[in-house]
């Protein structure tokens, strides 16, 4: 794989983020924000020990510990498989139909986009970024006209659940140790940009779901979508349809992603499965449809953290062990 | 991999040759729900409407389509007729499930005769200029939707003739606001755009700017309605300041006497740590200013 | 058994003789002996391809001012070392090499006795004057344009940029055809790496004849099946003097007026030498409508197709009551009527390109006023339909040089928006994104300076800074390698 910069990095991870943060299946009011606050920061805890200055090298780590690279194959491939659900349950909120015909040119579309590599993943990344900033623009000038600002007050109630629901989809810092060691120069200005970035994003459009959409968003699932079809920015026209060309790119990416890193480290352990990397694009709607969401997405929560940090501390620990033998 | 994607897509891609074009849907205009359920459609230059009675919001339109004879598409649906049967339901299925704008006007009427009778296209434009006069205050389905969902689940719908204004509850049941509470209403819901207001003796006084406050203090919800006038005297400043008192104090004894909450009280009980239900005390403060 | 590489005998009957064997007798090849210093000669011609009057006054009357010599091989030393003749001049031995120097507009002397030959350029076959470039028009730049002539083009870039910096490199491509390739660089702008690695693939490009860059350019690509061209090409002397002067690298044809260019920017493409002639705040404008074409050309009637199949909410009611009676009484659906219409534009556009002068103008009547307006006045065709093709056509026009990606995209993006809508759009979307992203060559990516991102480039990407500011800084394209692995 070859190298990444710091805005791709960036918007790699942001683009993912993002993905699960508009499939957030339920609002918890200001509480919840809070919560994701505290979540943000717990994060930035996991993030610290990928920031030192000698992190040890991923693709090395693996090679000497092959089980490590299956457990980070097998968590990237869930994560992906916890998309689709998403993508599955999101589809009844109306933005994007789940049928035959729909999940096939997706799956086209990623097969395709997974074969370009992580590279030309990292150079789309940017581009998809801008996409998605002019999206939440939008949206957000549909929305000014609903806002009443009275309904934005101070909770106590949701913060645990939005502390834990904002913890648990964030799958992708997972992928931080391994980008880390593809990029040019110190990655740890992306790191540092994205977390409050994806932070910033959540807060923007859960203000904007109390604010503008009331009582209507708390009480449907998918409150993020639901904004979407609340937050017109012309009176007579229904323009929430404009919003699937950044959902569905925001999917494609994610997915691509998610594709890319469990190939990278497949690939890392047995070069010939480079070849095979698409096939686990199939796998992960398999799993999907087999498992429920919910368990794939707590599978995926429970490993993130220690994934995250655990791995490279533990490969930390395994070096210096090396060096004093 | 990328050219056996590329042959897997390339006759799909022909398929679609035969989509449905524009000719092939008739587009609403505005719908009319009665009961449960039946619904009337007003098509874009249509005189009239068709009526159907279904079960369902997803039934009537399917038995509409087959009278159409092609797809019904509602997405452009400018108007929504109801009337007090506890169509609820059946407005809120339409919202999340048939695609309706959020922007779409509600109407309370009698939506078959109505629509019989009357263009919608006039109709919505009547109300729209009244909503930019100041005359109504705006309401939307957006609006009505969440209104329902609140602690008094009622909302503020406008009556036909596009000067009256009723309460309307989820379930049907309905309150017509007298004349003196609509024109109270009119402040306490959002700040209205009016340039001059008439006094009783038929004065009229211009108005530069008026401002809606919305605090709570000692568990007492307070609205506070300033206005900035030009060129009146401090007799008809305080003609005006009474007119508008009494106006606002109606609107709110009747939304009280109806357990309704259509100007955001429970907004503000719940920023303030007010209990919402029972909605609370509102008090009513005009203050006009040269 | 006589081939092209058999040296060439000491006697002069048998070279010309070998000669009229290799080429079958061709009436082109013009053999005259003749007695130069008491030596028997022979003057070996290409009919058509000399000047006779720099023939007859660099060559043929010095030759005749010889006194007699001893013998050939004096008279060659006399030839080669005190008569300069003219400038271009070489020895060749082969049977082979004679005959390349003879079509190549070269005189080439034989004499009994000598197994070489003394080739002589007095080229003088007709070529085209230069003029005006074909595409690549611009309002306040020079207006001459490359020519299918190798060493007026060469002559044509030293004329501008007057440094020793600037280098030339001759290598002949093609099997049968020898057709001479001129590599153009400054030294101290290129890596060496770069100039190696395109040297190897010109060289060993394997082609019988090399009639136009489109032989040469799948050679010198990496990825030569890709959507997007990764080497770009130009017909101007002046644009390909700022190319250089970023470090890029050009190759030149003989017989070919373009001149291609590695490495390719996509947002080249957009780029235009009025572009820096104009002040930086009209410049940049400009630039902008040229994004907006862009996305116009690419994407309006896929959009159109998408919106009035699948998503008729997003047109407001006036628009939509306009549109569907427009389209009541169509036969075809959107899709097909899109495709339709733009094919037939293509045919058009192919049919008047390829029609001599005298008649191009019965393609307009004939596209315009009959297929046009007949084909909707009889109802076969929509006018918002035509109204829209037209006008992503027409704005097509503005990025010429993504001409052949933007036509076929168009046609795939209003299949996709005609049968899965919005996200159909944003899906082909994110494919062509993807391919666009995955166009490099020699570790340069077509989406520099955006991705990877370079804040220094998007000067001239984002705005026009003003050139003051611009000449600073000594910038290269080498900024934007990256280095594999």
């Amino acid at each position: 794989m070859n190298r990444l910069d710091k805005v791709q990095l960036f918007a790699l991870l942001l683009l993912s983020g993002v993905w699960t943060v508009l499939c957030t299946p339920a609002l918890d009011g200001t509480g919840g924000m809070l919560g994701a606050v505290l979540g943000c920061g717990v994060q930035l805890l996991l993030c610290l020990p990928l920031l030192r200055e000698s992190v040890p090298e991923f693709s090395r780590t693996i090679q000497q510990h092959r089980w490590l690279g299956i457990v980070y194959a097998a968590y990237f491939t869930i994560w992906g498989s916890f998309g689709f659900s998403q993508l599955h349950d999101a589809a009844p909120a109306g933005l994007h139909a789940w049928s035959g015909g729909a999940v096939l040119l997706i799956l086209l579309t990623c097969l395709y986009t997974s074969t370009a590599g992580l590279r030309t993943a990292g150079r789309a990344a940017p581009f998809l970024a801008v996409l998605l900033l002019l999206s939440v623009a939008v949206l957000t000038i549909g929305a000014g006209k609903r806002i009443i600002p009275e309904r934005l007050f101070l909770q106590t109630e949701g913060i645990r659940s939005g502390f834990l629901s904002y913890l648990a989809g964030s799958g992708e810092l997972a992928a931080v140790w391994l980008l880390l060691g593809r990029i040019r120069g110190s990655g740890n200005p992306a790191v540092l940009a994205y977390l409050p970035a994806k932070l910033g994003l959540y807060l923007l459009l859960s203000c904007l779901s109390i604010v503008a959409g009331g009582r209507l968003t708390a009480s449907q699932q998918y409150p993020f979508l639901t904004l979407t079809a609340l937050a017109q920015p012309l009176e007579g026209q229904r323009a929430d349809a404009l919003y699937l060309l950044a959902f569905v790119t925001l999917f494609v990416m994610h997915l691509t992603l998610m594709t890319g890193l469990a190939g990278h480290c497949l690939t890392l352990l047995y070069p010939r499965a480079e070849r095979a990397v698409p096939l686990l694009l199939p796998v992960m709607l398999l799993l999907s449809r087999i498992f429920p969401g919910e368990g794939l997405q707590m599978a995926a929560a429970c490993c993130m953290p220690v994934l995250t940090a655990g791995g490279v501390l533990f490969a930390g620990l395994r070096e210096r062990r090396r060096a004093a033998v | 991999m990328k050219r056996l994607v590329c042959l897997c897509l390339l006759p799909l891609m022909l398929t679609g040759c035969g989509s449905e074009g524009f000719a092939d849907r008739t587009y609403t205009r505005a719908i009319g729900l009665h009961g449960a359920l039946q619904m009337c459609v007003q098509g874009f230059e249509q005189e009239g409407c068709t009526v159907t009675d279904a079960g369902s919001i997803g039934e009537a339109l399917q038995f509409e389509e087959a009278a159409a004879g092609g797809r019904i598409f509602t997405g452009h649906t400018e108007l929504l007729c109801v009337d007090g049967s506890g169509v609820g339901d059946a407005v809120e299925a339409l919202f999340l499930e048939q695609g309706i704008s959020p922007g779409c006007k509600v109407l309370y009427t009698r939506p078959v005769a109505y629509l019989q009778q009357h263009d919608a296209a006039e109709t919505v434009h009547s109300l729209r200029m009244a909503e930019r006069s100041g005359l109504l205050p705006r309401t939307e389905l957006a609006t009505v939707l969440e209104e329902w969902l609140g602690v008094g689940q009622t909302a503020l719908v406008p009556v036909e003739g596009c000067r009256k204004l009723v309460l309307l509850r989820q379930d049907g049941k309905t309150t017509a606001l007298s004349e003196q509470a609509c024109e109270g209403m009119r402040y306490l819901r959002h700040a209205p755009a009016v340039t001059n207001v008439t006094l009783d003796d038929g004065t009229e006084i211009g108005i530069d700017r008026i401002r809606l406050r919305k605090t709570a203090e000692d568990g007492t919800v307070r609205f506070t309605v300033k206005l900035r006038v030009r060129n009146a005297s401090p007799s008809q400043c305080s003609a005006l300041h009474e007119k508008l008192r009494q106006a606002c104090e109606m609107a709110v004894r009747e939304m009280h006497t109806a357990r309704a909450d259509v100007i955001g009280v429970q907004e503000i009980c719940e920023s303030h740590g007010i209990p919402a239900d029972p909605l609370p005390e509102v008090q009513v403060r005009v203050e006009v200013q040269q | 058994m006589l081939t092209e590489q058999t040296h060439l005998p000491p006697v002069l009957a048998e070279q010309l003789a070998g000669l009229r064997h290799l080429t079958d007798g061709s009436s082109d090849l013009l053999a005259e002996p003749f007695l130069c210093g008491g030596i028997s000669c022979a003057l070996v011609t290409c009919e058509g391809m000399i000047s006779n009057a720099a023939l007859s006054d660099l060559v043929i009357r010095p030759l005749a001012e010889l006194q007699a010599v001893p013998d050939s091989a004096a008279l060659f030393r006399k030839i080669c070392a005190e008569r300069m003749l003219t400038m271009d001049k070489a020895v060749v031995y082969t049977f082979g090499a004679v005959l390349e120097r003879v079509y190549a507009g070269f005189a080439v002397l034989l004499a009994e006795g000598q197994t070489g030959a003394v080739a002589c350029g007095v080229q003088g076959f007709d070529r085209r004057s230069i003029g005006e470039p074909s595409g690549e028009t611009n309002i306040l730049g020079a207006h001459e344009g490359f020519t299918e002539a190798i060493r007026t083009n060469l002559s044509m870039l030293r004329r501008r940029m007057k440094t020793p910096l600037l280098k030339f490199e001759l290598h002949p491509v093609g099997r049968l055809s020898r057709t001479d390739t001129a590599l153009c660089y400054l030294t101290d702008r290129v890596p060496e790496q770069l100039i190696r690695r395109i040297r190897e693939a010109i060289t060993h490009t394997e082609l019988d004849t090399l009639l136009t860059t489109g032989y040469l350019q799948p050679f010198i690509e990496e990825k030569p099946d890709g959507l997007f061209d990764s080497v770009s090409l130009t017909e101007r002397p002046d644009v390909l003097c700022a190319k250089l002067l970023e470090g890029r690298v050009a190759v030149f044809i003989d017989g070919n007026p373009f001149a291609l260019v590695i490495p390719k920017l996509f947002a080249e493409s957009f780029q235009s030498l009025d572009d820096y002639s104009y002040k930086p705040w009209y410049a940049a404008f400009i630039r902008y409508v040229k994004y907006g074409a862009f996305f116009l050309t690419l994407l309006l009637p896929a959009l159109y197709t998408a919106v009035s199949v699948h998503h008729p909410e997003l047109l407001n009611s006036t628009l939509l009551l306009l549109l569907t009676k427009a389209e009541a009484d169509e036969p075809l659906s959107l899709p097909l009527e899109a495709i339709g219409v733009l094919l037939m534009y293509e045919i058009i556009r192919e049919a008047s390109l390829r029609l001599p002068k005298v008649v191009g103008g019965a393609v307009s009547i004939l596209g315009g006023l009959i297929i046009g307006d007949a084909a909707v006045a009889s109802g076969l065709i929509s006018t918002p339909m035509l109204t829209v093709a037209a006008i992503a056509v027409t704005a097509g026009f503005i990025v010429p040089d993504l001409t052949p990606a933007v036509t076929l995209l168009r046609l795939l993006f209003v299949a996709a928006g005609g049968l899965w809508g919005l996200s159909g759009i944003g899906l082909l979307g994110m494919a062509v994104l993807f391919a666009l992203c995955s166009t490099e060559d020699y570790g340069f990516p077509v989406t520099a300076p955006l991705s990877p991102l370079h804040v220094r480039g998007l000067r001239d990407v984002l705005t026009r800074i003003g050139f003051r500011k611009m000449q600073r800084g000594n910038f290269t394209v080498e900024e934007y390698h990256e280095q594999t692995g």
